[in-house]
């Protein structure tokens, strides 16, 4: 690159942009050679300048985001790691070092496996209804009209509403005796379900009233994405003479893929992670006979109920490992259906 | 207690009347007192320093997890009284439970004064040196004397408080865990004349209210191990080896086999519905329930859901084949905890005893249906129960009170036995089965083999 096409936007700026004016105060009888090697350096200095003072604002306007998460996220989260070694007491009297003690006990732990395998059904539950019944309804919804816009927001609004004080109107829908959900049951003509009441159906039931409140915001996430899809692709398919459903199957579906995808992996961490619905549906109990302890639960009733604060970090540190684990397979698998344009 | 979740209804005209009763109530209870005849301490503390009070009254804070309802009702107006009698004092409450956030109080230096602590926690708490043994303070000046300790605690109540050679906690509140209620609508139209005496009678007076139709139950019950258990030694068994072995469970026995087997043939037929969380409040608000299994305490909140429509009686725990009852007690307990001024700590101890005095005591059970701490509280109820039965017959003779054993992993214990409950009850295990199972992990967990 010739030394006279640098620019005030560093040395890669291109030669279409103008020179640089002559430094103010600088050298202007100096001569060729000379005068443009003072002017290379004059702007390199001020691309410098100009680059740390963007470095500055951008620091600047980092810290507020990264002072939260350190002091909310990662710092509990290096103490939470700690803590899983130790068997630890509060203000540390008596506090000694266990190794992996805590991890054996849990992997040993009956109820610890009965929590893995509540989660995962959970999770086996709610991310595939979440999904189809997200892109289904945004679907249904991505039309153009005015209800349309009052069903979005009809839809979305279980979504910004307290999940505690909620569940516990839902409370009242699943009463066997006097409950919404068996009176819709009797109008079908089909038997009452004991809901919350049974081993069978108690986690089920968490999992439709999580799906009501939830079901908002990937509705929205997914109507952007089909808002996205190019509308000229859809039209030339039809007129290659695709149908509705070869259209949706072969052009949507792949076009919105990364959205799907997204949606699967959020909401296989959120499902992993629900924990006040399940606390207020079953009274913090995580029952009936442990028919809703999950692994989260089970690490709050660890912590805060008996106050083994070491064997639910280590709990937690497993909930980890597993989430890891299913986003890492969901992230290998999505290689396969996964369409990025 | 656990906290109650709920409304927060506090006019302030119904606060001003509260604490208006409640000062009605001490003057009146007060008098009536006679094992320590000349005042509540609350009176006694209040007249001493007036005669010079301080420029500014030593603040202190008292924490307790009663958000809701009656009781918070209660406490407040408790507080409100005691700052108006004691102008040396100032209490400042708030609702938050010191069982649960007591200890991270502590270590991040912003503990209460007071605290309202559950059993469970106490461990933790001495451990950490979060609380003060409050030996010294029974045994000095402004004490209790021994004849003052006989009449306002019963020996279970007092017994409940100690720790060895140490006492850190004080009573303040304690509830019969087994009582009955009952809709007298439904017992008048199934032709039933008597609250039960019995579990067999509970049993027979369910089928007949279920058998009313309509959708009518004899019983909601959210499954407890505390009626079970009062059920198991009423019928002649035992929960534990030994009163005195309290680390090892002994329930696979007659008594147990006979209770449970009761229980799970009241849920196959129909004649108990099985709830979760408070939910039998609400099923039996909506007046198709003949009986609740509940705490006394549970009585401002049954009631409440009630709210008029018919007319809730009461009874003690019933009786089972071996011909007496057991009543299982809980509730929680004062402490002082380790921080402040001497002058603060000194103000702690005095407030502390008004709250666990018979007179405040008296208003809270009448407020709450806790039951009396001791003979002289019961004395001052008497004219209270005296015109109001259902509450009334909630309470038993407190020589057959007992309590769950102090242990840190009593908790634990518990929420795998409950497990086991449900799992009986609906069927899924057989009752011997579930008996035998009790036992072991119960065991594994009591003794910390197994931790929660």
């Amino acid at each position: 690159m010739a030394a006279g096409s640098v620019t005030a936007e560093g040395e890669g700026g291109g030669s279409s942009r103008p020179p640089l004016p002559p430094a103010r105060g600088g050298d202007a009888g100096a001569s060729g050679p000379v005068r443009t090697g003072v002017r290379v350096r004059a702007a390199s200095a001020t691309a410098r300048a100009r680059r740390r003072a963007e470095g500055i604002r951008a620091v600047l306007f980092l810290v507020p985001a990264a002072l939260f998460l350190l002091v909310f996220v990662y710092f509990p989260a290096a103490i939470a790691f700690g803590l899983a070694f130790f068997h630890f007491h509060l203000l540390g009297v008596h506090t000694t070092w266990a190794g992996l003690q805590n991890f054996r006990d849990a992997l040993g732990y009956r109820v610890f496996w009965i929590a893995v395998r509540n989660t995962l059904l959970y999770a086996a539950l709610m991310i595939p209804l979440t999904v189809s019944l997200a892109v289904l309804f945004a679907a249904l919804l991505t039309q153009p009209g005015r209800y349309y816009g009052m069903l979005r927001t009809a839809v979305l609004l279980p979504y910004v509403t307290p999940a505690v004080a909620t569940a516990i109107g839902w409370l009242w829908i699943f009463n066997p005796q006097y409950g919404l959900a068996d009176s819709l049951l009797h109008s079908l003509g089909l038997p009452p379900l004991p809901w919350l009441q049974s081993t069978t159906w108690a986690l089920p039931s968490v999992a439709i009233y999580t799906l009501w409140h939830g079901l908002g915001f990937d509705v929205i996430v997914a109507s952007a994405a089909l808002g996205a899809v190019p509308r000229q692709l859809q039209e030339a398919a039809r007129v290659d003479g695709a149908d509705r459903w070869r259209v949706l199957r072969s052009v949507t579906l792949p076009l919105i893929s990364p959205t799907v995808f997204f949606l699967v992996i959020i909401t296989t961490i959120g499902t992993l992670q629900s924990f006040s619905q399940i606390y207020a549906l079953s009274g913090g109990q995580g029952g009936p006979a442990y028919a809703t302890t999950t692994l989260l639960f089970l690490v709050y009733q660890t912590a805060f109920t008996y106050y083994h604060f070491s064997y639910g970090a280590a709990m937690a540190l497993l909930l980890v490992v597993l989430i890891l684990g299913l986003t890492l397979l969901q992230r290998w698998i999505s290689r396969r259906w996964v369409f990025y344009q | 207690m656990t906290d109650r979740t709920g409304t927060n209804r506090r006019p302030r005209g119904r606060f001003a009347a509260a604490t208006l009763a409640l000062g009605v109530a001490l003057a009146g209870c007060g008098t009536g007192h006679s094992a320590a005849p000349s005042a509540t301490p609350a009176q006694s503390s209040a007249s001493t320093p007036a005669a010079s009070p301080p420029s500014t009254p030593v603040q202190i804070t008292y924490w307790a997890g009663h958000s809701s309802g009656a009781l918070h009702k209660a406490v407040v107006a408790e507080v409100a009284q005691f700052n108006a009698t004691h102008p040396t004092i100032h209490v400042t409450f708030d609702a938050t439970g010191a069982s649960v956030h007591g200890l991270a109080a502590f270590e991040a230096g912003k503990a209460p004064n007071v605290g309202m602590i559950n059993h469970a926690v106490l461990g933790q708490l001495v451990s950490a040196h979060a609380i003060l043994d409050l030996k010294t303070y029974i045994d000095g000046a402004s004490g209790l004397s021994a004849s003052q300790i006989s009449a306002d605690y019963y020996p279970a109540v007092w017994a409940d408080m100690q720790t060895g050679a140490h006492q850190y906690l004080m009573p303040l509140e304690k509830k019969a865990l087994t009582v009955i209620y009952y809709n007298e609508s439904l017992f008048k139209q199934a032709g039933i004349t008597a609250a039960p005496a019995t579990w067999q009678q509970v049993a027979a007076d369910a089928q007949k209210i279920t058998a009313l139709g309509s959708g009518d139950h004899g019983i909601a019950w959210t499954p407890s191990l505390r009626p079970f258990f009062d059920m198991v030694i009423s019928d002649g068994g035992a929960v534990f080896t030994t009163q005195t072995n309290r680390q090892t469970f002994s329930l696979n026995n007659a008594g147990a086999l006979a209770a449970l087997n009761l229980l799970r043939g009241l849920v196959a037929s129909g004649d108990m519905i099985l709830t979760t969380g408070y939910g039998y409040q609400q099923d039996f608000g909506v007046g198709k329930i003949g009986i609740l299994i509940d705490a006394s305490a549970g009585y401002t909140y049954d009631n409440g859901s009630v709210g008029g429509k018919f007319v809730v009686g009461g009874a003690s725990a019933p009786s089972g084949s071996s011909g007496h009852s057991s009543a299982m007690m809980n509730g929680e307990s004062l402490a002082m905890f380790n921080t402040g001024t001497a002058a603060q700590q000194a103000a702690s101890w005095t407030f502390i005893k008004y709250l666990s005095s018979p007179s405040t005591n008296t208003y809270w059970d009448q407020h709450t249906n806790y039951l009396p701490l001791g003979p002289a509280a019961y004395t001052l109820m008497k004219p209270y129960y005296a015109k109001n039965t259902a509450e009334a017959a909630t309470y038993s003779t407190p020589s057959g009170w007992w309590f769950a054993p102090r242990s840190p992993n009593y908790a634990a214990a518990y929420t795998a036995l409950t497990g086991i409950l449900d799992q009986a009850l609906n069927g899924k295990i057989q009752p011997q089965q579930a008996l035998i199972e009790m036992d072991t992990q119960g065991t594994q967990y009591l003794s910390g083999k197994v931790r929660g």
